[in-house]
């Protein structure tokens, strides 16, 4: 990965509600101000039927972006119930989001792999919360790649834990951003100043559904983008056989 | 015609504010960040910016107060726009912020005719 493994898990205390949903209300605002205009230009009497083609799939990708972003503030209040942990395989679940979200990606001319790796060990998480912050991680993440500098996924055995981490190429964070995230949650229109389009409660929430799991969240600083990352416990089947 | 500099990281609408620019009979660069604004203005000094306060890395604020610190560029029209409202135009003047537009609100025209104001 990168030159310096600053690796920063997070422990730190949870956002309260008016704070989570004064922080989303305004994260909502970019893309559908973006959903906004896009759809003036579809209006426009002058728009041509390829451009109109183009600017169909973009509603579409935006919309889903939306949804996503509702969805994490879903899951911020469905934690109270019981959650159910299972055996996952950890590549099929980055398989999966990077399925659904590399077309936003792509028609932004960026890129996203996977990191291959075969016979990965299994590990004991939800499958959708953990799908869930993974899908965050990449939103967060698309500002902060290229063609020539994807953002990779990548899951590695770190002692008796599976982590999933999502690289980018952005600006660096800092060792405290998990904590400030939650402290400036609601009351700083960009709790992150070095990434201002960073989703502050998508982090949040990552953070919850990740400690609903028994899981954690943290980062890893290099010299030139940061991994925001997911571990989770390996599982124990096999050893049981 | 006169060059408009659009700094937007979002590519889209990014796109977007350059049909537009470009509708009113203006050329138009761009910039995805603070950083290659700097670049781009560095080589060719713009006759107007137009640009979101929101950007990828250094915020527009940041960039704002740049510009005010070299004698070639703090005279050089800026409209800035935001997702919602709650900027105001007075505290941005200081910074060579000459029109606010809202995202939330704004529709192409008033993108042109904010271009051609601030050139009046």
């Amino acid at each position: 990965m990168g030159n310096r493994d600053l690796s920063e898990g997070y422990d730190g205390h949870l956002f309260n509600d008016a704070s989570l949903q004064s922080a989303l209300a305004h994260e909502i605002t970019s893309p559908t101000v973006l959903l906004r205009q896009l759809s003036l230009m579809v209006a426009d009497k002058n728009t041509t039927p390829d451009k109109m083609d183009t600017l169909s799939r973009q509603l579409t990708l935006t919309s889903d972006k939306i949804l996503r972003m509702l969805k994490t503030f879903q899951y911020a209040y469905d934690t109270q119930q019981e959650i159910k942990l299972e055996t996952i395989n950890p590549m099929n679940v980055c398989v999966d989001v990077v399925r659904e979200i590399k077309p936003l990606f792509m028609a932004q001319g960026k890129k996203l792999e996977i990191k291959p790796r075969q016979h990965s060990p299994l590990l004991v998480a939800n499958y959708m919360y953990l799908k869930q912050i993974l899908a965050t991680y990449l939103d967060n993440a698309l500002p902060y790649c290229s063609a020539e500098d994807p953002v990779y996924v990548s899951v590695d055995v770190i002692g008796e834990k599976i982590r999933i981490g999502v690289r980018d190429h952005g600006p660096s964070v800092t060792i405290n951003v998990w904590d400030e995230v939650v402290d400036r949650l609601g009351k700083a229109a960009s709790p992150v100043a070095s990434r201002p389009h960073l989703s502050s409660v998508g982090l949040a929430v990552s953070h919850k559904l990740a400690s609903a799991m028994g899981c954690d969240v943290g980062h890893v600083r290099h010299s030139d983008g940061v991994t925001f990352y997911v571990e989770a416990n390996l599982s124990r089947q096999m050893s049981l056989v | 015609m006169k060059e408009v500099l659009i700094i937007e990281s979002d590519t889209w609408l990014g796109d977007h504010f350059e049909n537009i620019v470009q509708s009113g009979e203006f050329t138009v660069s761009r910039a995805a960040n603070s950083y290659s604004a700097m670049d781009m203005i560095t080589d060719k000094v713009p006759a107007v910016i137009l640009m979101n306060l929101k950007l990828s890395s250094v915020n527009g604020i940041g960039l704002l107060h740049e510009l005010q610190t070299y004698s070639d560029t703090a005279g050089v029209p800026i409209i800035v726009y935001a997702d919602e409202e709650g900027i105001e135009l007075e505290t941005l003047e200081p910074y060579g912020v000459k029109r606010v537009l809202i995202g939330a609100t704004m529709k192409p025209a008033d993108v042109v005719a904010a271009v051609r104001g601030v050139l009046a």
